[in-house]
């Protein structure tokens, strides 16, 4: 929650200096997130790379506990072509490349933004803090109706950190191991399929 | 774009091959954690400095919860097929 609060005081930071138009004439913005995205992509695969509890973790995956980050890949995508038919002003794949942030906000508006503009990257933004915050609210109904894997595809990549601790509490401790591994996946995942839907 | 993909794949060998340093790979993180923060900053100002954005910043709220709420519908309802179909049995 810390995390999702300084994103957010940072970004609107930046919105209100912009706003105010109080900010360095001479330095080229587009220019600087070009570089500044470039180096995140690969401080990205450093850090998953170096990550020996994601390589122990996928090397113990099975085709059982693979179902669970897949049901929370297709779904989402099954959701973006719901929304896909409501909004004819959004492209398709522009709106796969927002839904496959699966929550994880930052990252994924960051790319977005670099290819598609401020715009979609906004909207990228806001609708990954909402699906963090849907899913913290909503878990315990979740849990309750949908049963106990529902709540870690709702969490998306969030189920290994910020939506971890709610999403145990209401399905259970033994799912905590799922709930990291299905965040993992996604995290894992977040940067490839953005890239890949704001390419087409 | 494609050059974006080729810096992950290079980045995750570096990160492979240091992954025994453990430093390292907390330094790593802390400069992604800046690196996130720093972009999502200049993301803003140039969003401040768009009055189309900021005049249709409402819309792209409401906007942004259909989108989402789809997304956690759609990811619900398989998960729930899933756990009742091929896990439980």
């Amino acid at each position: 929650m810390k995390g999702t609060i300084v994103v957010i005081s940072l970004f609107l930071v930046g919105l209100i200096i912009g706003l105010v138009d109080f900010y360095p004439h001479n330095i080229n913005f587009e220019q600087l997130t070009d570089y500044l995205l470039m180096a995140l992509m690969f401080i990205v695969g450093v850090t998953t790379g170096a990550n020996k509890k994601t390589i122990a973790l996928l090397k113990n995956a099975n085709i059982k506990i693979l179902t669970i980050p897949l049901s929370a890949i297709f779904g989402t995508w099954i959701g973006i072509i719901i929304v896909s038919l409501i909004y004819s002003k959004y492209h398709f794949f522009d709106l796969m490349a927002i839904g496959s942030g699966f929550g994880y906000y930052s990252l994924s508006s960051v790319l977005i933004q670099g290819v598609k503009g401020d715009d979609l990257a906004t909207l990228a933004l806001i609708s990954n803090i909402f699906r963090e915050l849907l899913t913290l609210i909503f878990t315990p109904i979740i849990a309750k109706y949908f049963g106990k894997i529902a709540p870690i595809a709702s969490g998306g990549a969030t189920s290994m950190d910020v939506t971890l601790p709610i999403i145990t509490k209401y399905v259970g401790t033994e799912y905590a191991i799922i709930s990291v591994f299905s965040g993992t996946v996604l995290t894992f995942l977040v940067p490839i399929f953005v890239t890949l839907f704001i390419k087409i | 774009m494609i050059y974006l993909f080729v810096l992950l794949i290079i980045g995750f060998l570096v990160g492979w091959l240091l992954r025994n340093k453990n430093n390292w790979i907390k330094t790593s993180e802390k400069i992604l954690l800046y690196t996130i923060y720093l972009l999502l900053f200049t993301i803003g100002m140039s969003v401040g400095k768009n009055p189309k954005i900021i005049k249709n910043i409402f819309i792209l709220g409401i906007d942004a919860l259909v989108i989402s709420f789809f997304c956690v519908l759609g990811s619900i309802s398989i998960a729930f097929i899933v756990f009742k179909y091929i896990l439980k049995k």
